[in-house]
């Protein structure tokens, strides 16, 4: 899915089209995976706006694999903050997403993964403080390094070292309470 | 994916102890992600396939409009050099009779092409000017108008003043014919 290189953009040169399909194909499922996980109402809706306000700005890209990564998730952040401004003055509604209904039954494999897998990682994720999740859902979800991730939410690369441990540790303190419910 | 460098960056920040739950929630929470790219709008899917007119064929356009811009603006500053100093006028109409003369024959001599009121107050050349034709406008006289702040018409080759019809009179210019429609009379049965 992820084919973004240095080696892949030069090979688009001057097409911005075709730059752009590298970009959509690479990077779109990050991007709605990113956005699904703020709790957007629409999250493809919110995909397709970030890669229509990508467009313009591909003439100009610098940095190539990494500058593009870092690029479209800097929009993909804009616009989810603009988009929850926007749903917090608005009716409370809730997005149907199939893959997250668990009142459907999954195909077999998908029992077996997560039962081996702890299921509710989005859930566990929201009991974090807001920097603690942006700065995880970036590292993981987009999979940007610590620079790109501080450059994103304008804060230091030891700001982000730091809400990124007390997210980890704040996850093993909740991870170990959940385990011991369970026994 | 994650890259394992990035992954292994992240998991080296948890505790030793802590590593495989902490690692089991992170591999949930990447695989979050769909697999595959998402059905893009109607519009992407236009721009990720059109491409806009690119801006190269117009390069082999470059050199002539360079060249063309170069022109004009020469031409606009002589111009405006002329316009501005009488001196210039004289000194340019001596360079062109100049080379006119020096492109001559030998026994001819060079006749200055200086505007009339040079030519006037300047010494008088030999060879005879040829007269250059003036518009004439019939009925007039050459000089009629000139130098009396009375602006001349623009000539009309072949316009002559015409007669108003006047009212129940017939039209010097068509005898016969008073300007109004035929309309023959009705036979009688």
């Amino acid at each position: 899915m992820d084919s973004l290189s240095d080696g892949s953009i030069l090979s688009c040169g001057d097409n911005v089209s075709q730059l752009l399909a590298l970009a959509y194909t690479s990077l779109s499922g990050r991007v709605f995976g990113y956005v699904r996980s703020r709790g957007v109402d629409d999250p493809e809706a919110i995909t397709h706006d970030v890669f229509l306000a990508l467009h313009p700005l591909l003439k100009d890209l610098t940095g190539g694999a990494r500058g593009l990564r870092t690029l479209v998730f800097s929009i993909a952040h804009a616009r989810t903050v603009d988009q929850l401004r926007i749903q917090s003055r608005t009716t409370m509604t809730v997005s149907y997403e199939p893959e997250l209904d668990r009142r459907s039954s999954p195909p077999v494999d998908e029992v077996a993964f997560l039962a081996e897998h702890s299921p509710d990682a989005l859930g566990l994720l929201a009991q974090l403080v807001d920097d603690q999740r942006e700065v995880l859902r970036l590292r993981v979800i987009a999979d940007l390094s610590i620079e790109q991730t501080a450059g994103i939410m304008e804060r230091s690369p030891g700001a982000i070292k730091q809400l990124q441990h007390r997210a980890l540790s704040n996850l093993r303190a909740r991870l170990a309470q959940t385990a011991g419910e369970r026994e | 994916m994650t890259r394992p460098d990035q992954f292994d960056e992240l998991l080296q920040d948890v505790e030793a102890d802590a590593r495989p739950a902490v690692g089991e929630f992170l591999l949930a929470l990447r695989d979050t992600v769909p697999t595959k790219p998402i059905t893009p709008s109607a519009e992407l899917a236009r721009l990720m396939q059109s491409e806009p007119r690119p801006i190269a064929p117009l390069r082999h356009l470059r050199t002539p409009l360079v060249v063309l811009a170069v022109l004009v603006a020469a031409g606009t500053g002589v111009g405006a050099a002329a316009a501005a100093s009488p001196e210039f006028r004289a000194g340019a109409a001596q360079v062109f009779s100049g080379l006119v003369g020096g492109s001559a024959p030998s026994g001819a001599r060079p006749v200055p092409k200086t505007p009339p009121a040079l030519a006037t107050s300047g010494p008088h050349p030999t060879a005879t000017p040829v007269p250059t034709p003036t518009p004439q406008v019939p009925g007039r006289s050459q000089h009629g108008g000139e130098g009396r702040g009375i602006p001349q018409k623009p000539a009309v080759p072949g316009h002559q003043p015409t007669e108003h019809p006047q009212p129940g009179g017939k039209s010097a210019n068509a005898p016969g014919h008073s300007g109004l429609p035929h309309v023959p009379a009705p036979r009688k049965p």
